[in-house]
């Protein structure tokens, strides 16, 4: 081995955090928009928060009390911020399990334009262990 | 330019990359796009191999 980096995950490639929430949610539960549109509260009023790529509350698992999913791009950042409601029970569990599945779809995606296929792919648990490989 | 790239993704999503095989500037180079799509690295570590073939290319030349 010649080095090993660690990364905390953030939410930068838009094809992989679209890919992801098509899977979580379904192909027609995730708005893209050009331009930030504002996020609905639970009584389908809108908010002050804004975002380009929306999941609509109903959409959610247990989201009917809450406010919709928002991810707004921060060119400053290069990144999406993530408007998710706090008062969500499952919010923690969901936005995990998004950013697992954002992960390994951007590491497949990335390293596959550099060659590289997986040949191995193991999970453990919650973990995932990718081998990639050349060829 | 083989090598073997490993990630271990763990249950918050974070990533733990790990190349061999590759030394030197193209092992960085092999990783710092998947980087840099990932999020924020909190931690890089090289490895004695990082610099190995450098210095074994580097006495190679010499002895020529």
């Amino acid at each position: 081995m010649s080095h090993y980096t660690r990364v905390e995950v953030e939410f930068r490639d838009r094809e992989s955090l679209l890919e992801a929430l098509r899977e979580m949610y379904g192909e027609g539960s995730v708005q893209v928009h050009n331009e930030p549109v504002a996020l609905n509260n639970w009584q389908d009023m809108p908010t002050a928060l804004r975002a380009e790529i929306v999941v609509r509350h109903k959409e959610l698992q247990d989201g009917s009390y809450m406010n919709d999913l928002g991810f707004q791009f921060d060119k400053s950042e290069d990144k999406f911020i993530v408007h998710a409601d706090s008062s969500w029970a499952a919010v923690g569990d969901q936005l995990r399990r998004l950013k697992r599945s954002y992960s390994e779809k951007t590491t497949i995606r990335t390293m596959s334009r550099k060659g590289f296929k997986v040949s191995k792919r193991v999970e453990e648990g919650q973990k995932v262990r990718l081998v990639l490989r050349r060829g | 330019m083989l090598g073997r790239v490993e990630a271990v993704i763990d249950e918050n999503g974070d990533v733990k990359i790990e190349v061999h095989g590759v030394s030197g500037p193209k092992c960085m180079e092999m990783t710092k796009e998947l980087e840099d799509l990932l999020g924020k690295v909190a931690q890089r570590t090289k490895k004695p191999e990082f610099s190995q073939s450098q210095k074994v290319g580097q006495k190679a030349k010499v002895k020529a």
